[in-house]
């Protein structure tokens, strides 16, 4: 296990090392100055200076990126170039609507995926299992996007039954607030419902080829039992794999599904700063998502190992 | 490697019909003379629906909307190719180096390709664009640059399984030196994985760069795109859907046949499939 997590957590630092360097250099490459931007075509040279003095812009590149470094370090991520907010302020303010809506398609899209990829499993190379696959192909195809789009068009704008832009804050009014978030909660959860059947029907039907099922059957136990207490337990490591790698996924979809519905989450926060060129908050928020994603894979590793002690970590990349 | 045989069916050669029938538009889109200019608008007509002159109707500045889709699967296509060839030539040859020649040089490519996997795609796009601009050749590079690692992983591991068998042992044995054994035993074995893989990735590519195209990110306007297409759209959704509608019902069609046909021709090994998807 220490193997394990000393190895992640080396990966870990080196993604954030490449990530965050990387990204400061292009920025450096880049034509334009995020001062003349935020004070307009009106600057004079003085006020440039002092803009770049404030914003620490006149520092060399290294002691730049390591003052940034160890502010992220100490929980310091930096201010807006282009409104002087702090990020940690903004962050604070669009994380949770962000976390609820990826929390919610993730048990959404296993509470529906797990008992239909056992099905297709049981049923493998019948008529329920082919009907499943084909339709996870159709789920896999369409773009949230072209989704999210069609979903307003029938729910929102032809039966009015939804709301097709923001979300109403939990603590307002609960009710409301899950009513708000059905829609985006569908559009990014339907490609990974796809995604999770597909896989739990191929780790299922390889379970079930097994020589314990053979013996729970044989000893006489209903399929139910079989299914469900000793196929899925068994074919959960795979899929547990998949939730985790699927995070990356997520996050992605967040920013699009945000777009979409006009939710101010950290994927808005993100286009946002990409229109504004926003470096420091683009550059925090890239490195921020980065080591969300390490960490969830590490989580998964972790877990894999306790739910399979027969697993020895760090054996495998 | 064999190919699934008789699972080709029916089906997966109406989804070949379908690229192909997508393709020649594209390609002849110039020159076909019911293809209108994607730019002219016509005010008279604007938001109209489908009609026997607009096939797909009209859009907000009276644009005609098969135009665009016609011109915006060229865009599509050309992203889609140029950059899934970039991508599978560097990362390629990447992966069968370091899947042969194994040691030193395949641990450092693994982990890099760990690292570079550890990034969100979608994140690390949207960085480059805001860096670099919204150009044809920063769109077709970036998202080439973005499918290196996958590519690389795929094909190291084909190349891998492949050079521990017995044939590549014999030819060793008989004497072929490292060069001739890649190039002409395990390249012809790997070959059909690569092909599958790089339909795969085509389907990424447009994906993504449609993606960007919503969001606001990708070529600027006018050029028509699927996703650009169906982001303006959104705004009439109410009174004329068919403007988001058929660039979506067609960006569809197009990935759907992409992953079918992807799936048809997967080459039958026992092993599961990659993590992206």
């Amino acid at each position: 296990m220490g193997v394990l997590i000393r190895r992640r957590l080396t990966q870990l630092v080196l993604v954030v090392l490449a990530v965050t360097s990387a990204t400061f250099i292009m920025l450096e490459a880049i034509p334009g100055d995020p001062c003349r931007q935020r004070i307009g075509p009106t600057a004079t040279p003085e006020a440039i200076e002092l803009c770049h003095e404030e914003l620490s812009l006149d520092e060399p590149l290294p002691a730049r990126y390591a003052n940034w470094v160890g502010g992220v370090l100490r929980g310091d991520f930096g201010e807006s170039y282009s409104n002087g907010i702090s990020v940690r302020t903004t962050l604070a303010q669009v994380a949770p609507v962000t976390l609820q809506l990826v929390l919610y398609s993730l048990v959404l899209s296993l509470v529906i995926a797990v008992p239909l990829g056992v099905l297709a499993a049981y049923r493998e190379g019948g008529k329920t299992d082919k009907t499943l696959m084909m339709s996870a192909y159709g789920m896999l195809s369409v773009p949230s996007f072209v989704l999210g789009v069609v979903l307003i068009l029938l729910f929102s704008v032809h039966w009015q039954i939804f709301p097709s832009v923001g979300v109403v804050p939990l603590s307002e009014n609960p009710p409301e607030h899950f009513r708000s978030m059905v829609l985006p909660v569908i559009t990014l959860a339907v490609a990974d419902i796809a995604i999770y059947i597909r896989t739990l029907r191929t780790e299922m039907s390889a379970t079930l080829r097994e020589d314990f099922i053979t013996v729970a059957k044989s000893r006489g136990l209903s399929n139910r039992r079989v299914l469900w207490n000793h196929g899925l337990r068994a074919s959960s490591l795979g899929l547990l794999t998949f939730v985790g790698l699927n995070v990356g996924r997520l996050i992605a979809g967040a920013v699009v599904v945000e777009r979409i519905f006009g939710i101010n989450g950290i994927g808005n926060y993100l286009v946002n700063s990409v229109i504004q060129r926003d470096y420091l908050v683009l550059q925090t928020l890239v490195a921020i998502l980065a080591v969300a994603f390490v960490l969830v894979n590490l989580l998964v590793d972790i877990l894999y190992a306790v739910v399979d002690p027969r697993i020895k970590p760090g054996t495998q990349t | 490697m064999k190919l699934r045989g008789g699972k080709f069916g029916l089906f997966a050669w109406m989804c070949v019909a379908w690229l192909v029938i997508v393709t020649l538009f594209a390609v002849l889109a110039p020159w076909i003379p019911f293809v209108d200019d994607p730019e002219n608008s016509d005010l008279s007509v604007f938001g109209d629906g489908p009609s026997w002159s607009h096939w797909f109707g009209v859009d907000e500045i009276g644009r005609d909307v098969f135009a665009r889709v016609v011109w915006g699967a060229r865009m599509s296509l050309v992203i889609g190719f140029s950059a899934t060839l970039m991508a599978v030539i560097i990362g390629g040859t990447l992966g069968l180096v370091a899947g042969f020649r194994g040691g030193r040089f395949d641990s450092f490519v693994a982990a890099t390709v760990d690292i570079a996997l550890a990034v969100p795609t979608l994140i690390l796009l949207l960085f480059v664009v805001a860096v670099f601009g919204r150009s044809l050749p920063v769109i077709i590079f970036t998202l080439a640059w973005l499918m290196v690692p996958f590519s690389a992983r795929v094909i190291r591991a084909a190349t891998l399984s492949e050079s521990h068998r017995e044939y590549i042992l014999a030819a060793r044995v008989s004497g072929a030196h490292d060069r001739r054994i890649l190039r002409r035993e395990i390249l012809p074995a790997v070959t059909p994985v690569i092909l599958t893989f790089a339909l795969i990735v085509v389907g990424i590519v447009i994906l993504l760069e449609g993606t960007l195209a919503f969001i606001g990110l990708g070529l600027p306007p006018p050029t028509p795109t699927w996703g650009s297409m169906i982001s303006e759209g959104r705004t009439a959704l109410d009174d004329a859907p068919h403007i988001s509608l058929f660039p979506s019902a067609i960006m569809f069609l197009t990935l759907l046949a992409i992953n079918i046909i992807g799936d048809a021709v997967q080459p039958r090994s026992g092993k599961r499939e990659s993590g992206v998807i």
